[in-house]
């Protein structure tokens, strides 16, 4: 049976899921690992992405929830042998966070032509979360679109490059090259 | 990842920020009884709902002018009309309160005078031949410049039963269209209609009409020149004017396919279908209808030989016409925002293509290049609604003269005081100049679905290229 572990990483304490569903054999896996296992393995990082890319509590909520809810409705469609578990689900929650942001966005740029309205920040979201969390979310917020997405798989989801490579759709090198890049920008605007 | 990989030099302190932050119990919704992907926000989510609150009942104006279409609401209530049969084009009728006039604050004030093409919408009628047939009140004029007052133009068509409009071209005057113009302003040169380069031809999107007494339609693309009014797109399409370039119509496309029930061309199209989602975009010849695809984005603007992506509130992602190319401008450092809940505006382009727009900060920014900007105008610091961070500009253009931009400078409870800048597209590093006009327009309580929006007093619209003179 396949095994969902958490190890606890060497770096900043954090709680790093490692996904050994990839070795699966035949599907499908739904019938042997329930959902529940899936989630409590990758709640924490598929969250923490969330939070990278949209810098609210609240929304990375949404986006989670959705995320989750998204995998539970294909889990038992999902076959190991098109990617690991975790790249699968980041994908997923990926896309999720690109739609959450597009829809929201055209919504503010739709209302502020219309009424004058939508550019709203809520306070509460941001003062819950630690400084340094913060801090870390509103620059990675400055990043473009891809940069983005690549930090905050590889630093807040916790992917492998090979992971981050799959959930991108590009070669492991280039997600290497194009991360290390992204994540030089970021060291400047954060010495600001 | 294992924990063997090497990391990245400036990953350790990153990751640490991340570590201990943990999900809330609320994202394990997928073991609810029936719940569905979205629901939680796409159904009953607040932009939505204030969206359409903002199309059906408030307009405060972005930076002015902004249409209360109080007939749109009438009908919306079984077409009882309150409005008086014929409009009576009165110049006592202007919403627009003047203020005292302000001494020519500079030499420039001088020699720019000019006025803008409005139409302001009152609240119809039924037709007395028909009384399921509504007759809207469109009351044509122009708005000066200088001092915001409001004139109408009586030579102006008195529109018939069905939903219509009205567009000013330069060349020939008014312009009745065959179906209302959605929800686009026509001044801008990025709203959700599109002039010609020229100015001389205007390009829109048809809204459903169920009233109509042409067929009801959707989306269609019409383009209205001194000749009148006719479709150049497909039927059964549903698309969103994005701008005219010397491409061609730039247009986002609402596919039936996306699984989702549009119901409305125009802006409805994304107020209540395909809502915000990424849709492709295509060039349309405007003397053939031929179509060409540039790109699948979710850009808001054309212009130059560009569509116009703001991605969060710092980048601008530039796609180009004729290749769909991609290219991520960055603001300069200077104007750049942290908040990810606000997004850069593009309100213009100078002659070269280049955007022109307000940032996040509150900046009127020509961007010229990824990470090049010229600043035009300041960071106000007193327009600020509480709980919002509106947009302080609103533009029109002028043709042969520039770029007329208004600046929103104070808001208080009943009024918002709007300054009038002068902007040459065609020189570009010249600061925008003021021209030293100010005025003050009342801001329309809200009001809510239903109620009766009688009360309140129309506002005009800019309805076509400001005419200098």
């Amino acid at each position: 049976m396949a095994m969902i572990g958490a190890t606890m990483s060497q770096t900043g304490g954090e709680m790093l899921a490692r996904d050994d569903t990839a070795d699966a054999v035949s599907p499908p896996i739904a019938q042997t690992i329930p959902f529940d296992q899936v989630y409590e393995a990758h709640a924490d990082a598929v969250y923490r992405f969330c939070l990278s890319q949209v810098g609210r509590s609240s929304l990375a909520e949404e986006i989670a929830a959705d995320t989750f809810v998204a995998a539970f409705a294909a889990y038992g469609r999902y076959r190991p042998e098109r990617g690991a578990l975790r790249a699968w689900l980041f994908r997923i929650a990926r896309n999720t966070a690109i739609d959450h942001h597009r829809r929201t966005r055209r919504t503010q740029e739709l209302l502020a032509r219309l009424a004058g309205h939508g550019h709203e920040t809520r306070v509460e979201d941001v003062v819950e979360l630690r400084e340094d969390t913060r801090r870390a979310a509103a620059a990675i917020a400055r990043l473009s679109r891809r940069d983005r997405q690549l930090v905050g798989l590889r630093v807040a989801g916790g992917l492998s490059f090979a992971e981050l490579a799959t959930v991108m759709g590009i070669g492991e090198g280039a997600a290497r090259t194009a991360t290390s890049r992204a994540l030089q920008r970021l060291r400047g605007w954060m010495e600001e | 990842m294992t924990v063997d990989e090497e990391l990245l030099p400036d990953e350790i302190a990153l990751r640490a920020a991340f570590a201990p932050v943990r999900a809330p119990a609320s994202t394990r919704r997928y073991a609810r009884p029936g719940v569905r992907l979205g629901a939680g926000w796409r159904a009953g989510s607040r932009p939505l709902r204030i969206a359409l609150s903002a199309v059906v009942a408030v307009a405060v104006g972005v930076g002015t002018f902004a249409v209360l279409r109080t007939a749109e609401m009438n009908r919306s209530n079984g077409g009882r009309g309150t409005g008086v049969a014929g409009a009576s084009p009165t110049a006592s009728g202007s919403p627009l309160v003047s203020a005292a006039p302000t001494p020519m604050a500079s030499p420039s004030a001088a020699t720019l005078t000019c006025r803008v093409p409005a139409v302001e919408y009152g609240a119809g009628f039924e037709s007395a031949s028909d009384p399921v047939t509504w007759v809207p009140s469109v009351t044509a004029g122009f708005v000066d410049c200088r001092t915001g007052a409001f004139t109408v133009d009586p030579s102006a068509p008195r529109l018939g039963a069905g939903d219509h409009d009205l567009v000013h071209i330069p060349s020939a005057g008014w312009i009745e269209t065959t179906t209302g113009l959605a929800g686009c302003y026509q001044d801008a040169p990025t709203a959700d209609c599109g002039w010609s380069p020229s100015g001389q031809e205007f390009a829109y999107a048809d809204d459903t009409c169920t009233t109509c007494t042409v067929a009801p339609s959707a989306g269609r693309v019409h383009v209205v020149d001194g000749s009148g009014d006719r479709v150049i797109s497909p039927a059964g399409e549903m698309d969103r004017v994005l701008g005219w370039t010397d491409e061609g119509i730039v247009v986002a496309r609402v596919e039936a396919s996306s699984g989702e029930t549009a119901v409305g061309g125009g802006s409805g199209a994304f107020l209540a279908g395909d809502f915000g989602a990424v849709l492709p975009d295509y060039l349309i010849d405007p003397a053939t209808g031929q179509e060409t695809y540039i790109a699948t984005t979710d850009a808001l603007a054309a212009g130059g030989d560009a569509l116009w992506e703001t991605d969060g509130p710092s980048t601008l992602v530039q796609y180009e016409l004729t290749t769909g190319a991609e290219n991520t401008w960055y603001l300069p450092a200077a104007y750049q925002a942290v908040s990810v809940n606000e997004v850069i505006s593009v309100v213009g382009f100078d002659a070269q293509g280049d955007p022109l727009i307000v940032s996040p900060s509150g900046y009127l920014l020509l961007v010229t290049g990824p990470g090049a900007a010229d600043m035009l105008g300041p960071a106000s610091q007193t327009y600020q609604i509480p709980g919002t961070a509106d947009d302080p500009y609103e533009a029109a253009l002028v043709p042969g003269g520039g770029l007329l931009v208004l600046e929103l400078t104070a808001i208080t409870g009943t009024t918002e005081t709007v300054e009038s800048l002068s902007w040459d597209p065609a020189n570009p590093s010249a600061a925008a100049r003021d021209v030293g006009a100010s005025f003050s327009i009342p801001v329309p309580a809200p009001v809510t679905p239903g109620s009766d929006s009688s009360q309140l007093a129309p506002l005009p619209v800019f309805a076509g290229a400001a005419l200098a003179s």
